[in-house]
């Protein structure tokens, strides 16, 4: 018995009929028409992807290497390996008196200045010290140097030729400013009958303002603080000529 | 012979012969998806222009389809899809045509003369119009297709039984109306769901 899916002649007729069946060649045209504009299009975009991709590429390594030249630090001259803790610049350090060479902002003094690495605020304060301390009539104590004396004759003065490159000066500047407005804090504060205490921080005050006057035309002038008179205080100072 | 693959990949590769291998890939299916198309829709331009929607989708896609050997499952699904929206879209015009005309809402039954001038006697043309959509569509898969049950069922969304059932009452008709002389009775015309 044959199933009732087994093929018939009825059934053969009409697939016979079905499979003459064809789409128009109007058709097929715009089917084989649109197979090569699609190819065309998709090579288009193939293309026009890989542009965009190869324009980024070259945008991107243009901003990344702008922003490593706007942001590399500055390799100007300074003290190869100076650390920029306020801790180093603040504390003072034994034997720091300069002897160093002024040029020395290559890297191939960098060893020697390194190795006596001396805070801004303590090479200006040692230098003054030292001046007044070789001036006659000078106070040997702790901050009295800088309140008496005069001026430092040049022969006895630190060495000339010491010139502190302007990151150090700068540094001193700041310390020196800061020192300036706690003192003058500090004798805002004073009540009237300490008056002796009021003339020492009056004069500590003027001689702090006259160091960062020094620092200031320094910086402008890149000239050596001892090549200035540091008049410390509002006496006539001793001169050659005057001595008896 | 060279299979789809090797065809979709020197179109793709667009060396020259690239449009040349897909005339010979479209060739290979076209007879038969128009065909399977046309049982669906019942109208020779609509099936033409859904033909033309399957291989212009087919061709966006081809990159992605992956490196598979036979488009044909592919193709038919597509085909398949576009047909039943068609459909859809066709029946809900004649709905809103004949709201707006006659307030009249019976589905549209299909006519021979849809498919006019396509070269089919009148009597398969009527078997074809006559047909449900989802006993038509399983009758062209299996007789023009030649796909198996199993795959009819994959394609169509049903149990290889219920496509086997469906094959059998289309086939019935058909034999009923050739003998007849094309005036076969036909009462069931429910139309495709999807």
């Amino acid at each position: 018995m044959t199933s009732p899916i087994d093929p018939t002649p009825e059934d053969s007729r009409f697939f016979a009929e079905l499979s003459a069946l064809e789409p128009s060649s109007e058709t097929d045209q715009r089917i084989l028409e649109a197979a090569g504009f699609e190819l065309g299009r998709q090579g288009g975009l193939e293309r026009a992807r890989r542009v965009i991709f190869q324009g980024s590429l070259w945008a991107a390594m243009v901003v990344v290497t702008v922003l490593v030249v706007l942001l590399a630090p500055e390799s100007g001259p300074g003290i190869p390996g100076e650390s920029s803790s306020p801790s180093d610049s603040a504390s003072p350090r034994p034997g720091s008196e300069s002897t160093t060479h002024p040029a020395s902002s290559d890297s191939s003094s960098s060893d020697s200045v390194s190795s006596r690495r001396i805070s801004p605020e303590v090479a200006t304060r040692d230098s003054l010290a030292a001046r007044v301390s070789a001036s006659p009539g000078a106070v040997p104590t702790g901050e009295a140097p800088l309140a008496a004396g005069g001026v430092v004759p040049a022969a006895e003065a630190p060495d000339a030729s010491w010139i502190p490159d302007d990151s150090v000066v700068l540094e001193a500047v700041e310390l020196l400013s800061l020192e300036l407005k706690g003192l003058r804090r500090e004798a805002s504060r004073l009540p009237p009958e300490e008056r002796d205490l009021r003339l020492e921080l009056e004069s500590r005050i003027e001689n702090t303002h006259r160091d960062l006057m020094d620092l200031r035309r320094s910086l402008r002038g890149h000239r050596a603080p001892a090549d200035h008179p540091v008049p410390v205080s509002s006496t006539p100072t001793p001169t050659e000529d005057s001595q008896p | 012979m060279r299979t789809d693959r090797e065809l979709i990949q020197l179109y793709l590769r667009d060396a020259g012969d690239g449009e040349e291998a897909f005339r010979t890939f479209y060739w290979r299916h076209r007879q038969s998806l128009y065909v399977y198309i046309l049982s669906i829709v019942r109208h020779r331009e609509n099936a033409e222009e859904v033909l033309q929607e399957t291989l212009i989708t087919f061709l966006r896609h081809a990159r992605k389809l992956g490196s598979t050997e036979n488009y044909r499952p592919w193709l038919l699904r597509a085909a398949r899809s576009r047909s039943i929206d068609r459909l859809r879209k066709e029946e809900r015009e004649t709905r809103a045509r004949k709201l707006r005309a006659e307030r009249d809402l019976t589905p549209r039954v299909p006519d021979p003369a849809d498919l006019a001038g396509s070269g089919l006697s009148e009597e398969v043309v009527n078997v074809l119009v006559q047909l449900p959509v989802e006993q038509s569509e399983v009758l062209i898969l299996r007789g023009s297709v030649e796909l198996t049950f199993a795959q009819i069922a994959e394609l169509t969304g049903v149990c290889e039984n219920t496509a086997v059932s469906r094959y059998r009452y289309a086939v019935q008709k058909v034999r009923d109306t050739l003998i007849q002389g094309g005036k076969g009775d036909f009462t069931d015309r429910s139309h495709s769901r999807g």
